[in-house]
């Protein structure tokens, strides 16, 4: 990497630092170190999901991994930190978006399946179907009756992986000379490396599917 | 003044889109949606490239400087539609083949439906398909070409492409998938769509630049257009 990438990066690494919560972004964690994993996901741990009334209700719900979080093994030596989220029963058709939020340089890895009641895997969203949607790395999709558990864990094939971003924005500066008010107007262009990890946030939110309009049947 | 009008047009589409068109995005289910053979009516596009500086000094003097950008950008975009006419490149035709290899790729069957769009935007009504067909993808197309968040060097003109497409079942006009994409955003947004970061290797520091390299600037579009053009396929998967 050359020397302006390396600028770059400390810039932005230093913006977003900025803007975290307490001031401090986390070191990226580039392994599961936890010792006592699991050998399945503890389905008691499961943090329930709303489905709101309608669109633009939505109750998103927030969650981090770390250290502290579970972990299970799922075969020898191969360690995930998880979170395990209970859908809401019944018919409705919504979707599921899971969101993973850059922190510094770090993004985590997500992996994503659904589950039955009794926490048997029905399907694992592909790993190409998590694009940027926005700032956050997402996948959206569609729920099935049958599925009663999300789970999300750190992808221990993708971690440590790098991938660069290009983000262009524009900044509007509005200043006074004392009789008058005036603006300058400013542009960016900032390509930043980012690396997978097994720390960070992810917010999951259900939004509800409007039904068909008949009147267009 | 055609273009001006054109160029302003353009600027305020991008505008709209980064402010959230308030559509949400709904994904496909291939699993449920039972969907084999796909009807693609003629993608809506716009007539040409269009080569937008996202900010500079004009837009502090108010509608004086509104209008001389907007001629500029109207000659910018002039002197690149002379650019790709003499690459021969049409990035619409290349556009509709690229989407229809990445939905074969994917195991749809698709079917041309040959329409003239009056309007931009979606289609109000799906025309009749030339076969019967479970599904209709209809696409619009924004604005695409090159974009530079700022005169400075340090925000070279890069690739760009918007639009907005929905997967629309056949017997019952219900959504199977609805989405937008949008390749290389200046704007900031508060909407979900999909965002792509242009290929790096096709940056430009300034128009003049791209200007001296027709091979490159066409090279460059046609690589974003593949680029979108996969993603939407991928969205379907």
């Amino acid at each position: 990497m050359n020397s302006r990438g390396v600028l770059v990066i400390g810039f932005g690494g230093l913006l977003l630092a900025a803007c975290a919560s307490n001031g401090v972004v986390p070191p990226p964690m580039l392994a599961v170190t936890a010792e006592n994993c699991a050998a399945k996901p503890d389905l008691t741990l499961a943090q329930p999901l709303i489905l709101a009334d309608k669109p633009g209700d939505e109750k998103p719900v927030a969650t981090s991994f770390d250290a502290q979080s579970p972990c299970y093994e799922s075969s020898p030596g191969v360690k995930s930190y998880y979170r395990i989220f209970q859908m809401p029963a019944g018919t409705v058709s919504y979707t599921v978006s899971v969101a993973s939020t850059p922190f510094g340089q770090g993004v985590f890895a997500p992996d994503v399946a659904l589950l039955d009641g009794n926490g048997n895997k029905l399907r694992e969203i592909a790993r190409q179907n998590f694009v940027f949607r926005g700032s956050d790395l997402t996948t959206l999709f569609r729920n099935h009756p049958e599925e009663r558990y999300l789970l999300v864990w750190s992808d221990p094939d993708g971690l440590g992986k790098t991938f660069e971003l290009t983000k262009e924005a524009t900044q509007v500066y509005t200043g006074s000379t004392g009789f008058s008010t005036y603006q300058i107007h400013t542009g960016t262009d900032t390509t930043s490396q980012y690396i997978y990890t097994a720390n960070g946030n992810v917010t999951i939110t259900l939004v509800p599917i409007p039904a068909p309009d008949p009147k267009k049947s | 003044m055609r273009g001006i009008a054109r160029s302003a047009l353009v600027f305020g589409f991008l505008v709209i889109l980064s402010g959230c068109a308030g559509t949400p995005e709904i994904p496909y289910d291939h699993s449920t949606a039972n969907v084999h053979t796909i009807g693609l009516p003629t993608p809506g596009f716009p007539s040409d490239a269009s080569v937008v500086l996202a900010s500079d000094v004009g837009q502090s003097f108010g509608l004086i400087g509104a209008l001389v950008d907007a001629g500029m950008q109207s000659s910018r975009d002039s002197q690149f539609k002379d650019l790709l006419a003499k690459q021969n490149y049409t990035a619409s035709n290349q556009f509709t083949q690229s989407l229809t290899a990445a939905m074969q790729q994917h195991g749809y069957t698709v079917v041309p439906i040959a329409v003239e769009r009056k309007d931009s935007g979606l289609l109000k009504d799906m025309p009749p398909a030339p076969q019967p067909v479970d599904a209709y993808l209809d696409i619009s197309v924004f604005s695409y070409g090159y974009i530079a968040a700022g005169i400075q060097d340090a925000a070279p003109y890069r690739p760009f492409m918007v639009l907005q497409c929905k997967l629309i079942k056949a017997s019952d006009n219900s959504v199977l998938m609805q989405d937008r994409i949008d390749l290389n955003p200046v704007l900031p947004s508060n909407s979900k769509e999909v965002t792509l970061s242009p290929a790096p290797e096709y940056q430009f520091a300034n128009f003049d630049t791209l200007m001296a390299q027709p091979d490159r600037a066409a090279e460059g579009l046609q690589t974003s257009v593949v680029q979108v053009a996969t993603n939407l396929g991928n969205l379907m998967q």
